[in-house]
């Protein structure tokens, strides 16, 4: 009889064990395959943009500029991959968006361009605030050095 | 001496006063290869952005990059591999702006754009042109060089043609 019971017992607790490990890995797997531990990264484009100075030499540039800002606030990413741009002297379809982000602004820290990150990222509303202040900059004339 | 990015190897050279090991050394070589004409040093117009890139060109055009080494500033967000500012809110820093005209430019103000998003300096300042009959006088003309990415070189344009007349000279 009491081997018995310590039988149940210890059935019982194997499975109460599977239940709470078939539930930590179904969290998990709903978080995609970032980590629980892991810190989340910040957003590639707010990290580029935010507080960042816009520099350019003529009107040619800033149009540009403006354009490609307009694409990575609307455009998907497989569409933002393929797009090209002008470069300095105006010379069509030799930069990818985000060689004319690295060309022309400058962030509050040296940073370094992750591209595909930046193309995923600016589809979230904080990095499409960030672009927008841009945009906005642009069409008042002015620069939008603001920090986050 | 070890290198000054990965402290298990051996120096091959000094940049910018610190200890870099072959691979930085060949890395910065092909950073600085890559930078556009105009940029003006090149040399230290580069960075060590991590174990993925390695070493890479600097954000931005360069244009107050230059206008930081012809005046030894140094001051506010991110510097050059040498320690120099390069964003043109930064190459302002505690100047104030030139009252009184063209009259009043000397060689070596700093001439910033209205958007803030360019920047040179005064190098060369000629007498007026003679003044025409019945005319107002003519300022003097004023030349500015700067990093400029539009005509790829360093180039010296006329403030009131190139970069029509407008703008602030900063001292």
């Amino acid at each position: 009889m009491v081997r018995t019971l310590g039988w149940v017992k210890l059935s019982i607790l194997l499975i109460g064990l599977g239940i709470l490990y078939t539930t930590a890995c179904a969290s998990r797997g709903a978080k995609g395959s970032q980590s629980v531990n892991e810190p989340q990264k910040p957003n590639e484009v707010v990290l580029l943009l935010a507080g960042a100075e816009r520099q350019a030499e003529n009107d040619e540039q800033e149009r540009e500029i403006l354009r490609a800002l307009e694409d990575l606030r609307t455009l998907d990413p497989a569409t933002l991959k393929t797009k090209r741009y002008a470069d300095y002297q105006s010379v069509p379809g030799k930069w990818t968006l985000a060689t004319l982000l690295q060309r022309y602004f400058v962030s509050p820290e040296l940073h370094d361009i992750d591209e595909e990150a930046v193309y995923r990222d600016a589809q979230s509303p904080e990095a499409r605030d960030v672009i927008g202040r841009q945009i906005r900059a642009i069409r008042e004339g002015r620069q939008d050095t603001l920090a986050p | 001496m070890t290198c000054a990015i990965h402290p298990v190897a051996t120096r091959a050279a000094f940049i910018c006063d610190r200890p870099y090991c072959a691979r930085c050394v060949a890395e910065m070589q092909a950073a600085v290869a890559s930078l556009d004409g105009h940029v003006t040093p090149r040399d230290c117009f580069i960075w060590y952005s991590g174990n993925r890139n390695g070493w890479a060109r600097i954000m931005g055009t360069g244009c107050a990059h230059y206008v930081a080494h012809q005046l030894n500033i140094g001051v506010g967000g991110p510097r050059c591999l040498a320690g120099f500012s390069h964003r043109v809110a930064d190459v302002i820093i505690g100047r104030q702006v030139v009252d009184g005209g063209l009259a009043a430019v000397q060689v070596n103000d700093i001439w910033v754009s209205p958007i803030r998003n360019h920047t040179g300096l005064v190098s060369q300042i000629d007498p007026p042109p003679p003044q025409s009959p019945g005319k107002p006088p003519n300022p003097p003309v004023v030349w500015i060089t700067h990093a400029s990415s539009a005509q790829h070189r360093l180039a010296t344009n006329r403030f009131d043609t190139y970069f029509h007349g407008s703008g602030d000279f900063f001292r």
